[in-house]
């Protein structure tokens, strides 16, 4: 998921200028579910987290000729997606509840079974969501989206400290919910 | 926790969306173009048209009303302007933000 497909992401971004609804289609297909990945571990709500990606993807549509090709669409795309996730969160915080209903996803107590693999991506998920926003996201932009704490540092305005240090508790905070949620069967996972 | 599994793990993080997220979008996508071919001042026109023509007519109608000589508006010419001007001024300006608002919210019901 690193930005090789930035030329093709610049050819679809030139197609969708020129009025190819299908191309815009296409970079939507590319980007939406690293977006939404983005947008849940800020506001930790898949529905919202949905509406705000909309929003976004309906802003960059009409804001596609700002777009100036110095940097990767990703990267100024996560910024907007980061930026309204954020702003959203303020507006919404009151009404937020970040405690999920943890009984459906606790593991039922067998010992023989291994976890497959739609499970883990369930437990990994639910462990992201009890991470503090930052964390969670700093975590996604590094290990799922490979991106460099420069780049970070240009889609969040964190600073490079910051980054790190949530870099370094995302880690440890992973590993202690990920050891809360599946105790034994962890080694599995790992 | 290894950073070769931490990654491992990291790489199965993705939220999908709907299966009709795209399809959503693009509908949306298409209203919005829709409202953004309709002309800004095309909201206000009509509105500016409207008032105009009540103003005129009531500023017309105050001051015929004011040149004639009778006991009842004698009390009118003694009112103090400015006060009166203001209040009219700012009830014209809601009434005006209304007519704005309902117009809007009954574009906005109709496009979708």
């Amino acid at each position: 998921m690193k930005n090789n497909p930035t030329h093709k992401d610049y050819e679809l971004i030139k197609k969708a200028i020129e009025g190819d609804i299908s191309a815009f289609r296409q970079l939507v297909y590319l980007h939406k579910d690293v977006s939404l990945s983005l947008a849940v571990s800020i506001v930790k709500d898949i529905a919202l987290a949905e509406d705000i990606l909309q929003d976004v993807f309906i802003k960059v549509y009409h804001k596609l000729n700002s777009f100036t090709y110095k940097s990767a669409f990703t990267t100024w795309l996560y910024r907007i997606v980061v930026n309204t996730s954020y702003n959203e969160l303020k507006k919404k915080k009151k009404h937020l509840s970040l405690d999920l209903p943890q009984e459906s996803f606790l593991l039922p107590p067998t010992v023989d079974t291994s976890i497959n693999e739609a499970d883990q991506k369930k437990y990994i998920q639910l462990a992201l969501q009890r991470l503090k926003p930052d964390e969670s996201l700093v975590l996604r932009l590094f290990y799922l989206c490979e991106l460099s704490i420069k780049e970070i540092e240009e889609i969040t305005n964190f600073k490079i400290s910051k980054i790190k240090v949530l870099l370094h508790r995302g880690r440890s905070s992973i590993h202690f919910e990920l050891k809360q949620l599946l105790r034994d069967d962890l080694k599995h996972l790992l | 926790m290894k950073e070769e599994s931490l990654k491992k793990i990291m790489q199965n993080s993705t939220v999908e969306t709907s299966e009709d997220f795209i399809n959503n979008l693009m509908n949306a996508i298409e209203v919005s173009k829709e409202q953004q071919k309709i002309p800004f001042w095309n909201s206000f026109r009509f509105i500016l048209v409207t008032s105009s023509v009540f103003m005129i007519l009531a500023t017309g109608i105050l001051f015929k009303l004011l040149d004639q000589s009778s006991s009842f508006l004698s009390i009118l010419k003694n009112i103090p302007k400015i006060p009166v001007f203001s209040i009219i001024t700012i009830l014209l300006f809601y009434t005006i933000n209304s007519i704005i608002r309902v117009r809007e919210l009954s574009k906005n019901t109709h496009t979708l």
